[in-house]
C-alpha cells in the first residue's frame, strides 16, 4: 500500500558525489588550486589527472628517461600540493606546475652528470624501438645540449607559448626564441642531414 | 629555413606525445592523502606576520617603557639622572623657563620622591605667587629647586595619591643637581 502511494523520484535528484564530481571536472585549473590550498585532496587529484600526462611528457622528453621522469612528476605534484598555498594565481596553474616539474628534470640531469651510469641504464633505454621516427625523434633530442632540448620541448612538444615556456625555464623569452631556433636547426641536421645540407 | 623548422615543430609536437605510467597518479595521491594534515595546519593560519608584529609591537613597548621611566624624573639609574638634567638644562636655554613643553606628560611618580604627577589646578593653587606659576603656563613639567621641593613635597605627595590619574597633569619634580 506504502509502495503504491510512494512518489517518484525526481529525475533531477542525483547523488551529491555526482554533481561533484561533475562540478569538478568542469572546474577551472585555478577554481582547483583554491580548494585544493584548503586541503581538498578531491581538487587536487581532479589537477593531477588533468596533467599528468604533458607533465610526464615534459619530463620525459628533456630527461630522456622512463624512471627520472616519472619521479620528477611525482615529485613536482607532491611538492605542489605542499606549497600550492603559495600558487597566487598571477601565472596559469599548469605553468607554474611545468616550471616545477622543469626544475626536478633539471636537477635529475645535473644529478646523471654526477653520477655516471652503467651503459644499460642509459637513457636511450627508454625508447620505443618499433617505432622508427620516434627512435629517429628520441636519439636526436638527447644530442640537444639540455637547454635547447628543453626549450624545444616546452614550445613544439608541450606547446606553450613563448612567455609561458620563459617562464617555465626562468630565462627571457628572447632566449628562449634563440634556443628554440637553434634547437630546431640543430635537429633538422640530425634528422634529415642530406636535405640540411 | 621556416618550412624546415615548421616540420620540425609538427614532427616533435605529434610524436613527442608521452601518457604518463597509469599508477601515476594513484601514487601520487596516496602520498597526498597521508599528509593533508601537515598541509592544513600549515594552511590555517600564516604566523610569519603575527609573530613579526608581535616582535615589532614588543619592541616598541620595551622602548616606550625605558622612555617613560627615564623621561620625567631620571632617579631610577645613572643614565635616568643625566637624561632628567638634559631635559632640564634644555629647556632652561630655551625660554629662560624651568618648564619643559610636552603634549602628554605621562603619570609618573618615581620610588626616589624625586617627581609627583598632580592636576594642573591643584599645581596653580599649591604655587600661587610664586614664580614657578608663571612658568608653567603651557607647560607639562615643573622643575623645582631644593629648598622649594623639601617645602612642598608632603603636599605634592598628598595631592598625587589623591588624583593617581589626573586628567590634565603637570610633573612637579626636582631640580637635578
Amino acid at each position: 500500500m506504502s509502495d503504491a502511494l510512494a512518489l517518484p523520484r525526481p529525475i533531477t535528484a542525483r547523488p551529491a558525489a555526482y554533481d561533484r564530481a561533475v562540478r569538478l571536472q568542469d572546474a577551472s585549473d585555478e577554481w582547483l588550486a583554491g580548494r585544493a590550498a584548503r586541503g581538498d585532496t578531491a581538487a587536487f587529484e581532479q589537477l593531477v589527472l588533468r596533467h599528468q600526462d604533458r607533465l610526464y611528457t615534459l619530463a620525459l622528453r628533456v630527461t630522456l628517461n622512463e624512471a627520472d621522469a616519472r619521479d620528477c612528476v611525482q615529485e613536482g605534484l607532491i611538492s605542489a600540493w605542499r606549497s600550492i598555498d603559495r600558487f597566487r594565481g598571477d601565472a596559469k596553474f599548469s605553468t607554474w606546475m611545468y616550471r616545477i616539474v622543469m626544475r626536478k628534470a633539471y636537477d635529475a640531469l645535473d644529478k646523471r652528470k654526477r653520477t655516471p651510469q652503467p651503459v644499460d641504464e642509459l637513457p636511450l633505454t627508454v625508447v620505443e624501438p618499433q617505432i622508427a621516427d620516434r627512435l629517429d625523434l628520441d636519439a636526436a633530442l638527447a644530442q640537444l645540449e639540455p637547454d635547447f632540448r628543453a626549450a624545444a620541448v616546452a614550445c613544439d612538444v608541450v606547446g606553450l607559448s613563448m612567455d609561458e615556456a620563459a617562464d617555465v625555464l626562468g630565462v627571457p623569452a628572447g632566449t628562449v626564441k634563440s634556443r628554440l631556433f637553434r634547437a630546431r636547426d640543430r635537429l633538422a641536421v640530425i634528422l634529415d642531414p642530406e636535405r640540411s645540407s | 629555413m621556416t618550412d624546415e623548422h615548421d616540420r620540425i615543430s609538427n614532427l616533435l609536437r605529434e610524436q613527442g606525445q608521452a601518457e604518463a605510467p597509469p599508477d601515476l597518479a594513484a601514487d601520487v595521491m596516496a602520498q597526498v592523502r597521508r599528509e593533508p594534515q601537515a598541509v592544513s595546519t600549515h594552511r590555517g593560519v600564516n604566523w610569519r606576520p603575527v609573530a613579526a608584529w608581535a616582535a615589532v609591537a614588543a619592541a616598541l613597548l620595551a622602548v616606550g617603557v625605558g622612555i617613560a621611566q627615564l623621561a620625567p624624573t631620571g632617579s631610577s639609574s645613572s643614565s635616568g639622572s643625566a637624561g632628567g638634567a638634559a631635559s632640564s638644562v634644555a629647556a632652561e636655554a630655551a625660554g629662560g623657563s624651568e618648564a619643559l613643553p610636552s603634549n602628554t606628560p605621562a603619570p609618573v611618580e618615581d620610588s626616589a620622591r624625586r617627581a609627583f604627577t598632580i592636576p594642573r589646578h591643584e599645581a596653580e593653587k599649591l604655587l600661587s605667587g610664586t614664580k614657578e606659576q608663571f612658568s608653567m603656563v603651557g607647560a607639562s613639567t615643573l622643575t623645582l629647586d631644593r629648598a622649594r621641593w623639601d617645602a612642598l613635597k608632603g603636599k605634592l605627595a598628598a595631592l598625587a595619591a589623591r588624583h593617581p590619574h589626573p586628567k590634565d597633569p603637570v610633573i612637579v619634580r626636582l631640580r637635578p643637581d
